[in-house]
């Protein structure tokens, strides 16, 4: 309302104007009195009227007008006064007063002009004035002439309810329209409006006169004047009741608000949460309920702005603190940030830290300007506790389910507890001795973890105290001390340095919580707080329990892993070891040359050992000298200075050597120990560990196999045992090969000799051909004849007897000669007796014995004795049909070639003698026949090598055992010839002895192997053994380092028995033994054989596994035929090994047994072909296959009936038993007398004719005591499924 | 006889036509025998023995049938035996040899005749 008067005040340039009026006035008198004076004396009249005249125009017209007044009234001047008169000489001074009297008018004019203009812009404003009062609630006041009298414009008229005109003037009377209480107020006001410059502005009530109550408000000015009398006081006087009373509204409400407050106090002080109100943008708190302050602890001071909000302590989840401006409050106010459940840990000044959840968000106005910010603060400590027990136990489950040890395992729970839900954990674990051992302490703080440990060492806890971890154990039961008090500390404490330790530490509360699991109590687990001053409470204990109980499973599940792992680690370690054994072995199968079995061992043994350096070192022939076959790893100087040095020097290898013991030396320390001054360990830098086994043959050393290793190394008795085995096969390879060389050196002699006499060639060549002994000689008398240019060529054996010589072998001759020469007769007989050669160059001089020379015309002879040992074994001649001289090239030819011959024959007739009776004595040890175990059914097949000159070692062994199963164990001696087929027979009769007295497969090779390696026997086999049980359709199956057994599924799917194998028997002492239990479903067909089925030197023994499970694959067929099959396609002509192949079926479908029993009389027949009819129907046999069936049958039954003999008491009885596996019908029949065919001949026989005719196999087995028929036929089977 | 085989003989433009049914095993291959042999002794130009409808016979048959066939041998009169080609007996009779002694036919009809035939 101020605001919307116009400034009240009169233009200065106005007031000057006016004052410049006045001095124009005077100015122009002035001048106008001066001219009239001194040129216009006597003229004062015309003076006069000019200067109406330009004031009047002036005043009238403005300053046009007033300066064409002047102008005319200059002219009329001198035209009325000057020219018509008289005429005034116009001089100097008579110009300028002109000139001044006319300025003095313009200005006079301008100011006028002025002052009027000034006048009428005053009257605007006075009227405007005037109407804006009159039409709002305001009026002016004037005091003139001092403050008695006062002047009142109609408008403050009206604001005293003054009726026109009913106003005195009088200041009293306007005070006394003052309200009683305000008028001493107003009389003060007057007064400091009457000072000099006062101003004024007050609120006064008045009662107006009409008795209306008004607040009136005046703003008076004191106006200075020269003098007193025109100073004056101006008011403005203005109603401001609305205002007043807007104010007076304002403050009520107000009055409201502060009560609303209070309400607002009163209702957030019941709200379960912690509400904070604070003023934006200060910070200022307004309100915060008894909740908030409450969770302070204490009520805390207001804060007056954000800086203040220091008192809070708050810190982040990382453990800054939370500066004023970032509490969630601070952010509502000076950011506009809505925060949602933050946790924040706290720090009241109780000191009991908590946890808070804190909300907040800022509060706007209608124009979105924040006001405040309000936060809501939840307690969650208890909550997030919780949830920090809870997120321990998934984390506790977590670290317990990996694969650590249990130790580390324990030890990280421990210390995950550590300090938000303890401040000490700890884990003891009950060992099998009943000891309690700490396994894991855990305490924030290191050092004290090492006391406890120190305190668990001195003061080891007494496994029959009354509480703690102890008692817990025994009991099984948790504890609980909510406040561990001294006294309890005294009980527990040994001595007095124990109590002072562990007073020290504080010990508040604690719980301890027994590891149990299967009902068995492995450990304890303790929480104990003492910094935190915590007490715990059984909620806790239940938390601790649970941990427990996780733990439990884990330390248990650990130490069944760590057995297992353990168990596991032995199993493939073995089964590398058999790895590495074969891979060594196919190898050596390779090498030929002892360069090439020194470097194959050499090779595999680095890789099977893991060696860094190896050498295969062999003595010298002389003894007493290294020679390196091959080595590898070691510096060149080492091999060059072993490859010199004496054999008696000192040393590991030469130690070896000599005790015919592996030697072996951990590190640098112990060979620099043991060997001071040795050339090894000189020159064996950088190699720490070394191991020497001696190759042995026939118990001697030839040599020693070395090994290096970088670092030092243990030696266990597994890795000695393998590297003596190792040794082993060096040793058999290097012996091999050294015969192999002795031949290829011989060989070498021979090309050597033929350089000289290249016929000779030939017959060198022949007698080391391959193939037969006859053959050979053959092949050598060929080369003989055409070396020499004879006719004929002859070889003559000495009889055994020693008295005769028979032909042997010949050429030249038309047919055998079948011819006996008596020692010392004749021309062979002589050399034969004298052992010296003989040349007959016409044999007409001397006297033959054998009648062929002569029929056959030979006429030159020349002879040479075969000698072996000295002692003559034969004849070697040629004959020529025309007169030869024979000359003594010729002579020496036929002496070389008897010498190999007699070779060839010496060897031919050891080897012959040799493999007879190695097959006879491993034909002899196989067994007969196989059991006939019901449910099952076998075939066994056993072929001798064919290609070389000794059997192998391969059997094979098949039993009834006591419960129904049978036993099948098949092997692999290694090594040929008798020693071998004596090896096999004994390991034969120990495994049939050791499974027969009921030990199992795994059992039956641990004792096989352990009586092998127990008598020192160079024995070495492979040996798979399978308890077949038909009733329980299984097998269980171990296997000594056997190729995998084979076995067909009733789906066709052929797979390979891999599980179960262990180390060959006698490989190592104390060798494992698994087995397995294999499910045989009815249908299946197992097959179990030797390598020489599946080798063949061109290519892996995979290759031949592959081949024989895709022969077993084919169609099924009766175990006899597969296995028929299998040797036809496998064991082919030339095969360099023994093979052995046994093949079980597991009956595909078990048909109830026909059994029949009748009496031996022909009126039985009917009814037994009725009954078996009707069985044959069951089983679906066709039409034709039951008549079949029926008639031979009947035809065997016919014979027990018509033909009884034997026994002549009691009844004669025929029995019947019919079986069908698969579609294999078998028929017994079976009586109790002799089977005697009789009658005519054309019937004799006839009904067993007919049986043979209609059945695919039969057997007819007499005995005394009874005949029994076998008939066995194989249903077609279509119609059945 | 059995109850295991049953024997019709009948005379057929002269010929004693001897009909056997069911089994002939070593139970009743004797009776049947010393009911088919005298036929030989009976006016007529042959016997025929017709097997059509024996479902079994094994060896003490075939012997019986040898047997019959001396029989014949010594009267000398013809003896022809029916068995159907392609059947379960037939097979045991060639199994036997039995065609090198005894006359085989298919059916009675053609047995007759050629028992008529061969007299005439």
């Amino acid at each position: 309302m101020r605001e919307s008067f116009p400034d009240w005040e009169w233009p200065r340039a106005d007031r000057t104007t006016g004052l410049g009026v006045l001095v124009a006035l005077v100015g122009t008198s002035a001048v106008s009195a001066l001219a009239g004076v001194t040129k216009l004396e006597g003229k004062p009249g015309p003076a006069g009227l000019y200067l109406a005249v330009v004031i009047g125009a002036s005043a009238l017209g403005g300053l046009w007008a007033g300066l064409f007044g002047s102008i005319v009234a200059l002219f009329g001047y001198r035209y009325f006064y000057i020219v018509p008169t008289h005429s005034v000489e116009v001089t100097a001074s008579n110009a300028a007063a002109l000139g001044a009297f006319l300025a003095t008018a313009l200005l006079a004019s301008y100011l006028l002009f002025r002052a009027r203009r000034s006048l009428a812009k005053l009257r605007a404003y006075r009227e405007t004035l005037e109407l804006a009062m009159e039409s709002s609630a305001m009026g002016t006041m004037e005091w003139r002439s001092g403050m008695s009298q006062v002047a009142l414009s109609a408008g403050a008229e009206r604001l005293f309810g003054l009726a026109p005109g009913a106003f005195s003037g009088s200041t009293d009377q306007l005070l006394g329209l003052v309200h009683p209480d305000d008028r001493s107020r107003a009389a003060a006001a007057l007064g400091v409006a009457a000072e000099a410059d006062g101003r004024l502005a007050v609120e006064l009530r008045f009662v107006r006169a009409d008795g209306v109550d008004v607040w009136l408000e005046l703003r008076a000015r004191a106006i200075r004047s020269l003098t007193p009398d025109l100073a004056r006081v101006v008011a403005v006087v203005l109603d401001v009741t609305e205002t007043r009373e807007a104010a007076l509204a304002d403050r009520q409400e107000l009055a409201e608000l502060t009560e609303h407050h209070s309400l607002l106090s009163a209702v957030v002080d019941q709200l379960p949460t912690g509400v904070i109100i604070a003023e934006a943008p200060s910070g200022r708190i307004l309100l915060s309920n008894a909740q908030f302050d409450q969770l302070w602890g204490e009520p805390l001071r207001r804060a007056g702005d954000f800086s203040e909000y220091r008192v809070f302590r708050g810190y982040h989840p990382d453990g800054t603190p939370y500066r004023p401006e970032d509490w969630p409050l601070a952010r509502a106010i000076l950011a506009g940030e809505t925060t949602v459940a933050r946790l924040i840990e706290i720090d009241p000044p109780t000191g009991v830290k908590k946890t808070i959840e804190s909300s907040a968000a800022p509060v706007r106005d209608a124009s979105g300007r924040i006001t405040a910010g309000i936060s809501v603060i939840v307690d969650v400590t208890d909550r997030t506790r919780r949830q920090r027990e809870q997120q321990f136990l998934g984390e506790a489950s977590a670290i317990l389910s990996s694969s650590l040890g249990f130790d580390e395992t324990l030890t990280r729970v421990a210390q995950l507890a550590v300090p938000s839900l303890a401040d000490w954990c700890a884990v003891d674990l009950l060992s099998d001795d009943g000891a309690i051992t700490n396994v894991a302490v855990a305490h924030a703080d290191q050092g004290k973890v090492d006391l406890a440990h120190r305190l668990q060492v001195e003061y080891p806890p007494d496994p029959a105290s009354a509480n703690g971890v102890p008692a817990v154990i025994r009991t099984g039961r948790s504890e609980l001390h909510t406040e561990i008090t001294d006294e309890m500390l005294v009980a527990a404490a040994v001595d007095g340095v124990q109590l002072q330790i562990v007073r020290d530490l504080g010990l508040r509360s604690a719980i301890t919580a027994p590891l149990t699991t299967h009902g068995r109590t492995l450990g304890a687990i303790t929480f104990v707080t003492a910094e935190s001053d915590r007490r715990y409470t059984e909620v806790d204990l239940l938390l601790l329990e649970e941990i427990a109980r996780r733990a439990a499973t884990a330390v248990d599940n650990a130490r069944l892993y760590s057995e297992q792992g353990a168990a596991r680690a032995q199993a493939e370690e073995a089964w590398a070891q058999v790895s590495r054994l074969q891979a060594v072995t196919a190898a050596l199968s390779e090498a030929v040359t002892s360069t090439e079995v020194a470097e194959a061992i050499v090779r595999e043994g680095l890789v099977a050992f893991r060696a860094h350096a190896a050498a295969v070192v062999r003595l010298t022939s002389s003894g007493t000298q290294f020679e390196v076959l091959a080595s590898t790893g070691f510096s060149d100087a080492l091999s060059a200075r072993w490859s010199t040095y004496s054999a008696d020097l000192a040393g590991p290898s030469a130690e070896a050597i000599r005790t015919g013991r592996v030697v072996a030396t951990g590190s640098a320390e112990q060979l620099g120990q043991r060997w001071p001054n040795s050339v090894e360990s000189q020159a064996l830098t950088g190699l720490e560990a070394n191991i020497a086994a001696p190759l042995l043959v026939e118990g001697e050393a030839i040599g020693v196999l070395h090994m290096s290793f970088r670092g030092t190394r243990e030696f266990d008795e597994p890795t000695q045992e393998f590297l003596v085995t190792l040794a082993r096969q060096c040793a058999q390879a290097l012996e091999r090969a050294r015969l192999y060389e002795a031949e290829a050196a011989a060989r070498g002699d021979a090309e050597r000799l033929t350089n000289r006499m290249r016929r000779l060639q030939l017959i060198v060549d022949a007698t080391l051909a391959g193939g037969s002994f006859d053959d050979l000689l053959l092949g050598l008398l060929k080369h003989l004849r055409d070396a020499v240019g004879s006719d004929t060529a002859t070889i003559l054996i000495l009889d055994e007897a020693g008295g005769v010589l028979r032909e042997c072998a010949s050429i030249g001759f038309d047919g055998p000669l079948n011819t006996r020469v008596p020692l010392g007769q004749g021309f062979a007989g002589r050399i034969a007796a004298s052992q010296l050669p003989a040349v007959v160059p016409d044999i007409s001089q001397i006297e033959v014995v054998s009648p062929y020379l002569r029929a056959s015309g030979i006429v030159s002879l020349a002879g040479v004795p075969l000698l072996v040992d000295g002692r003559t074994v034969g004849v070697l001649h040629v004959g020529t049909k025309e007169p030869h001289g024979f000359e003594r090239e010729d002579l020496l030819l036929l002496r070389l070639a008897a010498s190999r011959v007699a070779a060839a024959l010496e060897r031919a007739q050891a080897h012959e003698q040799e493999h007879r009776i190695a097959e006879t004595l491993q034909r002899s040890l196989l067994p007969g026949a196989l059991p006939a175990a019901s449910g099952i059914e076998a075939a066994a097949r056993y072929v001798p090598a064919t290609v070389g000159v000794t059997v192998g070692g391969d059997w094979y062994d098949a039993f009834e055992l006591e419960d129904g199963s049978v036993g099948i164990a098949v092997g692999d001696v290694v090594g040929h010839g008798v020693a071998a087929a004596a090896s096999m027979g004994r390991l034969r009769d120990v495994l049939r002895a050791y499974a027969t007295d009921g030990a199992g497969p795994a059992d039956t090779l641990a004792r096989l192997n352990k009586m092998s390696c127990r008598e020192g026997e160079d024995m070495f086999a492979t040996v798979v053994y399978g308890v077949v049980n038909p009733a329980r359709s299984s097998l269980r199956l171990a296997s000594a380092g056997h190729p995998p057994p084979l076995l067909r599924r009733p789906d066709g799917e052929v797979i390979q028995l891999e599980e179960g194998r262990s180390l060959p028997i006698g490989a190592a002492a104390d060798a494992e033994y698994n087995e397995v239990d294999i499910a045989l479903e009815a249908g299946s067909l197992l097959v179990l054989y030797t390598d020489g089925l599946v080798e063949r030197r061109d290519e892996s023994i995979d290759a031949g596994i592959e081949r024989l499970a895709a022969l077993i694959a084919e169609d099924p067929a009766p175990v006899a035929e597969v296995a028929d099959r299998i040797i036809d396609a496998l064991a082919y002509a030339h095969h360099p090994d023994d093979v052995v192949l046994v093949a079980i079926a597991i009956e595909r479908v078990k048909s109830p047994r026909l059994t029949l029993s009748l009496p031996a009389e022909p009126q039985s027949l009917a009814l037994m072909r009725a009954e078996l009819r009707a069985w044959l129907e069951s089983v679906r046999a066709e039409e034709d296959e039951i008549f079949d069936i029926l008639v031979a049958v009947n035809e065997a039954c016919s014979n027990s009936i018509e033909h009884p003999s034997g026994s002549e008491s009691g009844e004669l009885v025929v029995n019947l038993e019919a079986d069908l596996v698969g579609e294999d019908i078998t028929i017994v029949v079976r009586d109790s007398g002799r089977w005697k065919p009789q009658g005519p001949k054309e019937d004799r026989g006839r009904g067993l004719e007919f049986m043979e005719a209609l059945m695919e196999g039969v057997e007819v087995v007499r005995l005394p005591d009874g005949t029994t028929v076998r008939m066995h036929r194989r249903l077609r089977g279509e119609a059945r499924t | 006889m059995s109850d295991l085989a049953e024997l019709e003989v009948v005379l057929v433009d002269g010929v004693s036509v001897a009909r056997l049914s069911g089994e002939i095993d070593l139970s009743n291959a004797e009776s049947i025998g010393g009911a088919v042999v005298p036929l030989f002794d009976q006016p007529g130009v042959g016997v025929v023995i017709d097997l059509t409808r024996i479902d079994y016979l094994d060896s003490a048959g075939v012997r019986l049938l040898f047997r019959v066939a001396q029989a014949s041998e010594r009267s000398g009169r013809s003896l022809r035996v029916v068995v159907p080609a392609a059947s379960h007996i037939k097979r045991i009779l060639d199994l036997a040899d039995a065609q090198h002694a005894i006359q085989l036919d298919e059916t009675e009809l053609a047995a007759v005749a050629a028992i008529r035939d061969g007299s005439v």
